[in-house]
C-alpha cells in the first residue's frame, strides 16, 4: 500500500470535498512511461532489491514530478516477490565464526582487520570473500527480485490511481459503500478488518456504513484508516460499486471523498477500479447446486425460477447473515438458500443461534446428510423446522431446492 | 423476536451494555446504533462492572486468566524497589513509578505483577524491549506463561509484552484477558502541545485493564494530566540524585574530536557548498516564519526541481560521509585499546554506519531487523564475554539492559542532536555492578554540523545530571 507521503501531493481540497488528482494519460506517453519501468523491472529479475529500488529511482529524469515516480515504483514494488538470496541461511552461522574470532583477539589492533575474517573462513571452509559476502547476505536490502509482475503500461496506471484512492483512505474515518454484487467478500474483508457496520437495502443495491468500533472515543479517529482501506479490493471484485469516505482534514474538520468502478476504465480519466470479476464458489458443492439449476431450470422460463449467486445481507444484532443463493421468482417471491456442508456441533450450534435470531422465514437449509451426527442436528432442526432442511447425501439437487422453495418463498420486505 | 436479557461485555475496545434502558443504566453510557446497544470507552469498563454487579446484569466479559506462577526472580529487591510497589498497591495499584535509569524498574513490574497474580500486559516503545522484557518475564515467571504480540509474532499468553504501536489492536481483540497494564517509558504518554490528548493514550482509552503501572526515568511533569487520568497518580517517586553514590555507576563523559580525512574533506565542502548555494538562491529562509517551515519547502520544492533536488541529495550524502567517517572508526579503536577489558556499545548514527562498523571491527551489530531470536543470542554472547562489542542504531538508545557494558562509544546520532536520545544512551551504561565506572564517549568530525550538535546534546546532559559530571566535559 502507498503511504501518506505518496498520497498526500495528490490529494485536493474544495470546500468539503477531497478529489485526488489521479495521474491522467491523455495523449498515452503515460501509458509508454509506465509500460517502460514496469519492463525495466522484469529485466532486473535476479537482481538486489536495494539495485532494483535505486534503477527506479535514477528514472526520476524522465518525470516532472519524483513524488509521482516514487508512488508508482512502490505500487510496483508491492507486486513484486522479493526472496533472500540462495545460500543467506548461512549468514547467521557466518556471523557467529566472524565475531567469535574478534572475541578471541581482543581488542583490534592495526594490521589485524582481515584475521576474523580469514580464522572463520577456514573454520567454515570457505574462501575469506564468500565469508565477506555471506555476513549481511540475510539482511532486506540484499533480498533478490524472483518475479516482477507482468503488467502493461495501462493496467499499471489503473492500480496506481486505485492505490491513490485507497490512500485517502488513511485518513478515513467512516466508509458508506453501495455495492451490488460481490457481498460475501466484502463482509469477509469487514469482518477480517474487525469494523462495524450497518446494513440498509436501496432498491436493487445495499448500502453499508462502516466505522471503526471505538472510533467516537479516540483521539486518533483516522486510526481505523488503514483497515478501511482493506476493504478496497474486495470492493473492486463487485460488478458495481462506489463509494464515499468521511476523511479528517489536518485541522480534523471532516471532509468528502468519493470513488467509484468504473468497470471499462479508459487510461485517459480517473481510472478507479477495476474490471469485475466473476464471483467464485465457495465450496464445490455451491458450484454443483448451480450448474444443477441451470441444467434443469436454465432454460425453462416457465418455471420463473432464477437462481442468483448474490444474497440478501440480512443483520441480526452486529452479526450479519449472509446466504449462499437466493431463488427468485419472477412474481417476487424470494427464498434464501445456505449450503451447509463440513461442520462441527458447535459450528452447526453457533449457525441455528444466528438463524433463530435472524427469524429468516424464507431460508431454505441445504444439509449434507454425511455429517448429520451428534447434537447439532437436532439444534438446527430445532431452530428452523425440519421441514426446511432439505438434505443431500452426494450432491445437492436443485428440484429439491425449487420445490422447498415453492413453499417458503415469500416477497421481500420493501 | 425474544426481548435481550441484560448483559455486559467488552467489545472491540467498548465496553457494551445490552437488554438495560438507557434511563435505568449510567447516564455516561451513549447509544451505539451499530450494536444497538449502550457503550463506553473501555477504560470504563470495570466501572461499569461495578454497576452491573450491583444491579444483578450477567457478565460476560471477564474471562481474564489468572496467573499461576509465583515470582523466581532470586534477586532481593532493595527497600526503595519494594516502597514502591506498596506504595502502588496503595493508590488502588494505578499510577507511575518514577526511578531513574539503571536502578530495576523492572524488577518493580514484576514484583507488582506477583502482588496481583493476574493477566498482564506490558507495553513498550521499540522491539527491542519487547524481547528484553520476554527475557525478563520468562526468567521471572516460566517462558510457557510469556507471549509476545507485534508485527508477525502474535501470540497471546497470560503475560504479554507489546510495542506502543500494537497495544491498540491487541487490546482490541484480547483486552479482557489482561487486569494489569504494565506502561514501560511512559513518558511518551505526555499531554500534546496544547494539554490534549495525542494518539498515544488510544489504547489506554479502550483497554478494560483496571490496574494500570507506568515506568518511566523522565516522567513529564505538568503534562501529564491525561495520564493521571488514564494510568492514575505518581505514585511513587526518586530521582537520580538520592542514588547515584550508593546505588548507580559512576560514569564520565568525554569528548573526542577527529579530522575527515583530505578525500572526505574536499567532497563535504563541495556538497556543502551545492546545498549551501541553493538553499541561500532559493531564499527559503525569507519566505516563511520558522526554520522547519523553510525546510518543508524545500524538501516540497525537491518534488519538481531538479536543483532543489540535486541539493537535497549533497545534504543526505554530506551526512553520510559523516557518519561513516573513516577517522570515527579509528578512534573507536584506540578507545577499545584503552579500554580492553570493558564490555563496549557503538552507537552509531545509521543502519549504513552501524554495517561499517560491524563489518570493520568484525563486531555483531543490532539494528531494528535484527530478529528478536538473534539479538537474544548476541547479547547472551556479550554477556558470557564471546564477543566484547556490539554496534547499534537507536534500538539500543531506550531502556535495552546491557548490564556488563560500562563503555559507550558515539559514533553519530541518528536524531540530529536530540538530548533525551543523549540521556537514554548514558543510561545504559549505568547498570550497577560493582564500582566500575562507566565512560562513554563521544566521537565527533570536527569542522562539520555535527560539531554543533554535539555542543547541544552536552547541554541537555548537564541539565539532567545536575551538575555530577566530573569528568572530561
Amino acid at each position: 500500500m502507498l503511504s501518506r507521503s505518496h498520497v498526500a501531493p495528490f490529494v485536493r481540497r474544495n470546500g468539503a470535498t477531497l478529489s485526488v488528482a489521479y495521474l491522467a494519460d491523455p495523449d498515452g506517453r503515460v501509458s509508454l512511461l509506465l509500460d517502460h519501468l514496469s519492463r525495466l523491472v522484469r529485466r532486473l529479475e535476479g537482481w538486489r532489491r536495494a539495485s532494483v529500488v535505486e534503477a527506479l529511482r535514477r528514472q526520476e529524469r524522465r518525470v516532472r514530478d519524483v513524488a509521482r515516480l516514487s508512488g508508482i515504483a512502490k505500487t510496483l514494488l508491492d507486486l513484486c516477490q522479493f526472496v533472500p538470496p540462495e545460500d543467506a541461511s548461512l549468514s547467521p552461522e557466518v556471523r557467529d565464526a566472524v565475531f567469535r574470532a574478534r572475541g578471541r583477539r581482543w581488542p583490534p589492533v592495526p594490521g589485524d582487520h582481515g584475521v576474523p575474517y580469514e580464522e572463520a573462513a577456514a573454520s567454515l571452509g570457505r574462501s575469506v570473500s564468500d565469508v565477506r559476502r555471506l555476513l549481511y547476505a540475510d539482511t532486506p536490502g540484499e533480498r533478490v527480485l524472483l518475479r516482477a509482475p507482468r503488467i502493461d503500461g495501462r493496467a499499471l496506471l489503473a492500480r496506481y490511481n486505485l492505490e491513490l484512492a485507497r490512500g485517502v483512505l488513511l485518513n478515513a474515518d467512516r466508509l458508506m459503500v453501495t455495492a451490488r454484487g460481490g457481498w460475501r467478500g466484502i463482509f469477509r474483508a469487514l469482518k477480517a478488518a474487525r469494523l462495524m457496520y450497518v446494513v440498509k437495502r436501496r432498491g436493487q443495491s445495499y448500502e453499508v456504513e462502516v466505522t471503526g468500533p471505538a472510533a467516537a472515543f479516540v483521539v486518533r479517529r483516522t486510526r481505523y484508516g488503514a483497515r478501511l482501506a482493506r476493504v478496497i479490493p474486495a470492493l473492486m471484485r463487485a460488478p458495481r460499486w462506489r463509494f464515499e469516505a468521511e476523511v479528517r482534514g489536518p485541522d480534523g474538520t471532516p471532509l468528502r471523498f468519493r470513488a467509484r468502478g468504473r468497470p471499462r476504465a479508459a487510461g485517459s480519466v480517473a481510472p478507479v477500479g477495476g474490471r469485475a470479476r466473476r464471483p467464485r464458489y465457495d465450496s464445490s458443492w455451491e458450484r454443483s447446486l448451480a450448474s444443477d439449476f441451470r441444467r434443469q431450470f436454465g432454460r425453462d422460463a416457465r418455471n420463473g425460477w432464477t437462481l442468483s449467486r448474490e444474497s440478501t445481507p440480512v443483520a441480526a444484532a452486529d452479526e450479519l447473515f449472509l446466504p449462499d443463493f437466493t431463488l427468485r421468482h419472477a412474481d417476487g417471491r424470494e427464498a434464501l438458500v445456505e449450503i451447509v456442508g463440513f461442520w462441527t456441533p458447535e459450528y452447526l450450534e453457533a449457525k441455528a443461534r444466528k438463524i433463530a435470531t435472524a427469524g429468516l422465514g424464507t431460508l431454505i437449509l441445504v444439509v449434507y446428510r454425511g455429517l448429520a451426527v451428534g447434537g447439532g442436528a437436532t439444534a438446527l432442526q430445532e431452530s428452523v423446522g425440519s421441514e426446511r432442511i432439505v438434505w443431500f447425501t452426494a450432491r445437492p439437487r436443485a428440484a429439491d431446492v425449487v420445490k422447498a422453495a415453492e413453499q417458503w418463498a415469500a416477497l421481500p420486505p420493501a | 423476536m425474544a426481548p435481550v436479557s441484560p448483559s455486559l461485555s467488552y467489545r472491540l475496545g467498548l465496553a457494551v451494555l445490552r437488554g438495560v434502558p438507557a434511563d435505568e443504566a449510567p447516564p455516561w453510557l451513549v447509544h451505539d446504533h451499530r450494536l444497538d446497544a449502550l457503550v463506553a470507552p473501555g477504560h470504563r469498563f470495570s466501572e461499569l462492572r461495578a454497576w452491573a454487579a450491583d444491579h444483578g446484569v450477567a457478565d460476560e466479559g471477564s474471562v481474564a486468566a489468572d496467573l499461576d506462577a509465583p515470582l523466581l526472580d532470586p534477586r532481593d529487591p532493595r527497600p526503595y524497589q519494594q516502597e514502591a510497589v506498596d506504595r502502588w498497591r496503595a493508590s488502588g495499584a494505578r499510577g507511575t513509578v518514577v526511578l531513574p535509569t539503571g536502578s530495576g524498574k523492572t524488577l518493580v513490574a514484576l514484583l507488582a505483577i506477583d502482588a496481583l497474580r493476574a493477566g498482564t500486559c506490558v507495553v513498550a516503545p521499540t522491539r527491542a524491549l519487547v524481547s528484553q522484557w520476554f527475557t525478563q518475564l520468562a526468567d521471572a515467571f516460566g517462558v510457557d506463561r510469556v507471549g509476545a504480540y507485534y508485527g508477525d509474532e502474535k501470540e497471546v499468553r497470560a503475560l504479554t509484552v507489546t510495542t506502543y504501536h500494537s497495544a491498540f489492536q491487541l487490546m482490541e481483540r484480547w483486552g479482557a484477558q489482561f487486569p494489569l497494564l504494565v506502561l514501560d517509558e511512559v513518558h511518551h504518554l505526555g499531554d500534546g502541545a496544547g494539554g490534549e490528548a495525542t494518539a498515544w493514550h488510544d489504547h489506554l482509552r479502550i483497554a478494560p485493564s483496571p490496574h494500570r503501572l507506568g515506568l518511566t526515568a523522565t516522567y513529564p511533569d505538568g503534562r501529564d494530566s491525561e495520564l493521571r487520568r488514564l494510568v492514575g497518580p505518581v505514585a511513587y517517586r526518586r530521582t537520580i540524585g538520592e542514588m547515584t553514590d550508593a546505588e548507580l555507576a559512576r560514569y564520565a563523559i568525554i569528548r573526542r574530536y577527529v579530522r575527515l580525512t583530505s578525500a572526505e574533506e574536499s567532497r563535504y565542502q563541495a556538497l556543502s557548498d551545492v546545498y549551501e548555494r541553493h538553499v541561500a538562491s532559493a531564499g527559503y529562509r525569507d519566505r516563511v516564519a520558522t526554520p522547519a517551515d523553510a525546510w518543508r519547502m524545500f524538501a516540497a520544492s525537491a518534488r519538481r526541481s531538479p536543483a532543489a533536488r540535486r541539493a537535497l541529495r549533497a545534504f543526505h550524502e554530506r551526512e553520510r560521509i559523516v557518519r561513516l567517517a573513516e577517522g570515527k572508526l579509528r578512534e573507536a579503536e584506540r578507545i577499545l585499546r584503552a579500554h580492553p577489558a570493558e564490555q563496549a556499545v557503538l552507537f552509531c548514527g545509521g543502519t549504513d554506519a552501524a554495517e561499517a562498523v560491524s563489518r570493520e571491527l568484525a563486531i555483531p551489530m543490532i539494528t531494528a531487523s535484527t530478529p528478536a531470536s538473534e539479538r537474544h543470542a548476541l547479547l547472551g554472547a556479550l554477556a558470557r564475554g564471546d564477543v566484547r562489542a556490539v554496534a547499534s542504531v537507536r534500538v539500543l538508545d531506550e531502556g535495552w539492559d546491557v548490564p556488563g557494558a560500562k563503555l559507550g562509544i558515539v559514533l553519530g546520532d541518528s536524531t540530529r542532536g536530540s538530548g533525551r536520545q543523549h540521556v537514554q544512551r548514558l543510561g545504559r551504561l549505568l547498570r550497577r555492578q560493582g564500582d566500575a565506572l562507566a565512560s562513554l564517549y563521544e566521537i565527533v568530525a570536527a569542522g562539520t554540523y555535527e560539531f554543533f550538535a554535539s555542543q547541544k546534546r552536552g547541554a541537555s546532559v548537564r541539565r539532567v545530571s545536575e551538575g555530577q559530571l566530573g569528568f572530561g566535559v
